[in-house]
């Protein structure tokens, strides 16, 4: 699974949002985009999942450009968490989970005894079988945040695309939610995300992007690319990078922005 | 842990339904003004197996039996159903449960097409016909004017399909002002509250067709309708087209309105209430939703033109009733606490 993307341009109308964004994606690894506000990152996703379509530049999926596959071929490929939301209709937890295996129906088909049994286990899987028969409307945010990531394990799409997926979240339950992307990581799964919490790419050995209205500010290994520096430029306050010791003896590192 | 198969429980709920409503329509048989015994009804209705060697049944009750009864009584069914599947249908496109089947113009483009066809004095089929073609064309243009604008398609469905209803309204209106007061007036008056008192066996085959259609198109899409809801980029992202999708969802939809007002007149709550109440018994998926809607919807309306025809003495227009009661058991459905 490899996904390229190569001097982006494009937005909503006439004016480009995104201007010259590159990066790219291999199998099991985890980029995060970080930014301000407004600054783009919810864009990025759009065009990767083809809500968008770049007035300049490329995006290729295993070298292929992504325009080039049927809608119902790419969602084989990249699936969507959104924010955790809410449904108009009162579904049950196995019902959206189900959903995920829409790509894999026929045109007009309907899921089957199989893709019942997938979703099952993909509940078992990620151990919220006793939410299956709930109400997904009347879930806490971060169950919902749970169901969606076991949807997108039964749609079988290897590059999952979340939206801040820790948002609104309490620690307890963004612990939960970080927790199981490492393990999908680990598991093969390469992950694209947005987030707005510093501390989460630098507990981490992963991939960042950080952008500033569009553009590229740097992109590169967290350890190297999450600086002081990098982060006072795309947040205009100053901002420290800190080494500290857990209660384990542990080193890690924080992010504290000074309050003046 | 083990996880109850709610898939069992609603196969179950779907039999019952099903009964109830075979139960319900032999009772219906018996019930109207020319009276039948129980016995007589039996006998009639097996007697054509016997090569009618079984009883000398009355001509009347023979001909109120087959003629009358039993293709309102069907009538009834497949009206409710349709209204209810439709209403369903929409709610699932427009993401709102409080959607009914004439969102888009159907009820009052037919309204319109009705009240011009009885204004020219036009035969009932004609009528009916006229009412049909209303329907689709409203609809045909709202989605065609909406096409046309910048905001998002649901919205812009939802703006041109208010717009054309008030254009119709006022058509109606105007076309009940300036009719015959003896004549036209209350004829389109009667129209409108809707009735199967005028139901025949031509006007059942007409409509059959494009039931039919709408139904199997509906059937065939229940599952997308599921992803829909969750809004056009989720629906693209697990791998269906929305706009495409929603198109053809949208037309069997109004196929099937089209067919039931061209049918039974305007006829109110049932798109609106039944798929709730279906939602409430079922769940929202609507994989259970589509067959458990339609047989609420059938059985329904069958038991309100029930009332209809034997509460008084005279036939009640229908939506005085699908109103009268529907109105306040939905609004006792919608405020009792879930449990």
């Amino acid at each position: 699974m490899k996904l390229q993307i190569n001097n982006l341009y494009g937005g909503y109308g006439k004016s480009d949002i995104l201007k010259g964004i590159s990066f790219s994606v291999n199998t099991g690894e985890i980029l995060y985009i970080v930014g301000k506000n407004g600054s783009g990152k919810s864009t990025i996703f759009k065009f990767l999942l083809r809500f968008l379509t770049p007035s300049k530049g490329e995006i290729l999926l295993n070298d292929k450009p992504i325009e080039t596959y049927s809608t119902k071929e790419f969602a084989k490929f990249i699936a969507y968490i959104p924010q955790s939301h809410n449904t108009v209709f009162g579904y049950n937890v196995l019902d959206i989970v189900m959903m995920g295996r829409t790509p894999h129906l026929t045109n007009l088909g309907s899921p089957s005894s199989e893709d019942y049994q997938k979703a099952v286990d993909t509940l078992k899987l990620l151990g919220i079988s006793h939410m299956a028969n709930k109400n997904y409307t009347k879930l806490s945010g971060g169950e919902r945040q749970l169901v969606l990531i076991a949807r997108a394990i039964c749609q079988d799409a290897k590059l999952l695309i979340m939206d801040e997926p820790t948002a609104n979240l309490d620690y307890s339950n963004q612990q939960i939610i970080l927790n199981t992307i490492q393990k999908l990581s680990e598991s093969g799964y390469t992950i694209i995300m947005s987030t707005h919490s510093i501390d989460q790419p630098l507990a981490t050995s992963s991939k960042i992007l950080l952008i500033k209205k569009g553009k590229s500010i740097a992109y590169g290994n967290t350890t190297e690319t999450l600086t002081s520096d990098f982060l006072e430029c795309i947040y205009g306050i100053p901002m420290d990078i800190l080494s500290v010791l857990d209660r384990n003896g542990n080193k890690r590192n924080v992010c504290l922005p000074l309050i003046s | 842990m083990k996880i109850s198969d709610k898939r069992i429980n609603n196969r179950n709920l779907i039999l019952i339904l099903l009964f109830g409503n075979i139960l319900l329509s032999l009772i219906s048989i018996y019930i109207g003004f020319y009276s039948i015994s129980i016995k007589e009804v039996f006998l009639t209705l097996i007697n054509p197996l016997f090569n009618n060697n079984l009883i000398n049944s009355a001509p009347q009750a023979v001909t109120i039996i087959f003629n009358i009864r039993l293709p309102r009584i069907f009538s009834a069914l497949i009206i409710g159903a349709a209204l209810a599947v439709s209403g369903a249908a929409y709610q699932g496109m427009f993401k709102n449960p409080l959607v009914s089947p004439d969102i888009l113009g159907v009820s009052s483009g037919a309204g319109f097409g009705a009240a011009l066809a009885i204004s020219f004095g036009l035969p009932y089929y004609q009528v009916q016909l006229s009412a049909f073609i209303g329907g689709i064309i409203v609809v045909f243009l709202t989605d065609f004017i909406s096409r046309r604008m910048k905001f998002n398609q649901i919205v812009n469905l939802i703006l041109i399909g208010t717009m054309l209803n008030a254009v119709c309204t006022s058509l109606i209106t105007l076309l009940k002002y300036i009719g015959d007061t003896n004549e036209t007036l209350p004829a389109i008056t009667f129209w409108l509250m809707g009735s199967l008192s005028k139901i025949t066996k031509e006007g059942v085959i007409f409509t059959i067709i494009p039931m039919i259609v709408g139904f199997t198109i509906i059937y065939i899409m229940r599952w997308r309708i599921n992803i829909l809801t969750l809004g056009d980029e989720e629906a693209q992202s697990l791998g269906i087209n929305p706009k495409l999708n929603r198109s053809i969802i949208i037309f069997g939809a109004t196929l099937l309105s089209a067919s039931a007002v061209c049918l039974g007149g305007i006829i109110g709550w049932i798109g609106l209430m039944i798929p709730h109440i279906g939602r409430k018994i079922s769940g929202a998926n609507y994989k259970t939703l589509y067959p458990i809607t339609a047989l609420l919807g059938s059985g329904f309306l069958l038991i309100m033109d029930n009332f209809a025809r034997a509460l008084l003495n005279i036939e009640i227009p229908i939506s005085i009733l699908t109103s009268f009661i529907g109105a306040p058991f939905f609004i006792l459905l919608i405020s009792k606490k879930e449990e």
